[in-house]
């Protein structure tokens, strides 16, 4: 009877040890928060980061065979022959670059391989991307399209051509247990015309 | 003769050992109490502490996103809009009073200042219900623009969405980059129908294009951005009177943001609260990588000046030059090239947020017979992502 009423104590102790530490529990979750919520905008920033590398023309050239930086200059390519692909957003990772398959902001995509990374007891982490064309950059003088607005095609060589316009999204998940955090970040850059 | 005995096993503690086991007993529990009193110290003050650190850290994660915007010009990619020196796109007024403070609130701190275009937080797609005609039949027709060749019917993807677009923004296409003025907005369900045409502000603010849309017929289901275009926002430290046990209110950092005028701010949006028990809020520049920030005085304290004129122009901004003049690169030696500057040179912006408690208590004190508030201070370091641009 004596050690019945020692341990009922004893767990009305612990009860009321942890109900006077929640504080500090509530703390160390919402840490935990911050800090994978920070994982998923890094995450993001680095397939933004991995896309300009790539995008980059004398970059672009140097892409391995069979990589997921080749599709993404393959796509570049087929973007920049078929205008009518242009102002939707296309996934990097599509299988055939060619004939890109549309890429759908804040749903499942392809994860980029090359930034996933998958460890056991850790937190999972993946980015998918999406490239849409936006035309030519707005330089002052030059613009395009017809009607009022319109522009004067440039003369000669490439270098006289506005620089092309893109926007790269990254829908980047950070996935501890059953919680996923996401992050969407959107970057708008210019490359040479080629 | 066994009943003396008996009578002497009968005999209870003395006054003298009762004394003795009374004076222990209070020695003990004085001790006990003394360690109960500093467990119940620690509790609180751990409490307290976790909460101010909190704060800070929740202030320094938003404020890195924010920053990021500063200086982002998305309405026209390629002309600054006509912002004036009175109010340029970055500015720090610093050691402004903070009104209404006591005694124990921060009397000064910082305001600081930064425009951009901010977009929506969601893309729409052009319907197939837009009524503008395509380019070459409105080239063939030669016909002045219409309503209909300027109206656009926008999915947004939920009827809140569609309820936010508004006259006054700025619809930019992502087929083949234009952005255009918004002059009225219907919202039906998901999607809104809006009439586009020159801006009205375009002149005085930079906020939008000051013609109509071109004739251009935009591809059916391109995505399009919508921006609320020339925003202005300020950060500061103000006194709210958040809790009804303080009439005086407690120093709150907060987030104003309004449209963007040549002259002065005025906040037109609901203000946000970033911060509670906000102590301090100090911001700095360098241009050398950090060897020197604008805002500090010689000895590393805070300088002391304020206002515009001498707290910022020849303050912060002079002090940035003279580094600019030694460290700055090839060509950017100087802040004096118009009120964008921001955004032609990669500046390190250094924030201090320092939070406090929310009661004074002796532990916090350094002298134990007074009470203070236990402060701790962060600093966040970026370089803004817009600074440093080369477009303009």
């Amino acid at each position: 009877m004596t050690i019945v009423v020692a341990l009922m104590l004893l767990v009305l102790l612990t009860i009321a040890a942890v109900a006077m530490s929640r504080n500090s529990l509530r703390e160390i979750a919402s840490s935990g928060f911050s800090r994978q919520g920070a994982m998923a905008r890094n995450v993001a920033d680095s397939g933004l980061e991995w896309s300009i590398h790539w995008m980059d023309l004398q970059n672009g050239a140097l892409a391995p065979s069979n990589s997921a930086a080749l599709k993404l200059t393959q796509l570049k390519a087929t973007l920049l022959l078929d205008s009518t692909k242009a102002g939707t957003a296309w996934d990097v990772q599509s299988t055939e670059p060619a004939s890109p398959s549309q890429y759908t902001p804040n749903a499942t995509n392809l994860p980029l391989a090359a930034l996933t990374l998958t460890a056991a007891g850790s937190a999972t982490q993946a980015t998918s991307l999406g490239l849409t064309y936006m035309g030519k950059l707005p330089v002052a003088g030059m613009s395009q399209g017809a009607g009022t607005g319109a522009f004067t095609p440039a003369a000669g060589g490439t270098a006289l051509q506005a620089p092309d316009l893109w926007a790269v999204r990254a829908d980047a998940q950070v996935t501890q247990g059953a919680v996923t955090f996401t992050h969407a970040k959107e970057l708008w850059v210019s490359t040479p015309v080629r | 003769m066994a009943e003396p005995a008996r009578q002497a096993r009968r005999r209870g503690f003395s006054l003298v050992e009762l004394l003795v086991a009374l004076v222990f007993t209070m020695v003990l529990m004085a001790g006990m109490a003394n360690v109960y009193k500093a467990s119940l110290s620690a509790f609180y003050t751990s409490g307290e502490t976790i909460s101010s650190s909190r704060r800070n850290r929740m202030s320094v994660d938003l404020l890195v996103e924010d920053l990021n915007q500063a200086g982002m010009f998305l309405t026209d990619l390629s002309v600054p809009p006509a912002v004036s020196e009175a109010m340029p796109t970055f500015l720090i007024l610093p050691n402004m009073a903070v009104s209404g403070a006591g005694s124990d609130d921060p009397a000064t701190a910082d305001e600081l200042y930064f425009y951009l275009d901010q977009p929506l937080p969601f893309e729409g797609t052009v319907s197939s219900a837009s009524t503008q005609k395509a380019a070459a039949t409105l080239v063939a027709e030669g016909n002045p623009l219409t309503t209909a060749d300027t109206t656009y019917t926008i999915n947004c993807g939920s009827t809140t969405y569609a309820s936010e677009v508004a006259a006054g923004q700025v619809l930019v296409f992502k087929d083949a980059w234009e952005a255009v003025n918004i002059t009225s907005a219907t919202a039906s369900g998901s999607s809104v129908t809006v009439v586009t045409g020159p801006s009205a502000d375009a002149g005085i603010t930079g906020s939008g294009p000051a013609a109509p849309a071109s004739r251009a017929r935009h591809l059916e289901l391109s995505r399009v951005v919508l921006i609320q275009p020339a925003q202005m926002v300020r950060y500061r430290i103000q006194m709210l009177t958040l809790d009804p046990g303080s009439s005086a209110g407690i120093p709150c950092l907060v987030r104003d943001q309004g449209n963007y005028s040549i002259t002065a701010f005025t906040a037109a949006l609901p203000q946000q609260i970033i911060a509670e028990n906000v102590a301090g809020f100090a911001v700095y520049l360098s241009a050398d990588g950090g060897n020197h920030w604008a805002g500090l005085d010689s000895s590393g304290a805070k300088a002391i000046y304020t206002g515009y004129d001498l707290g910022w122009d020849t303050g912060i901004r002079t002090e940035l030059d003279s580094q600019l003049a030694s460290s700055g690169r090839p060509g950017v030696k100087t802040t004096r090239i118009g009120p964008s500057w921001f955004r032609s040179m990669p500046l390190l912006v250094r924030v201090d947020i320092t939070t406090r408690t929310a009661t004074r208590r002796s532990e916090y004190a350094a002298n134990p017979d007074a009470v203070a508030h236990r402060l701790q201070t962060q600093s966040l370091v970026l370089v803004p992502r817009h600074a440093g641009l080369a477009l303009n």
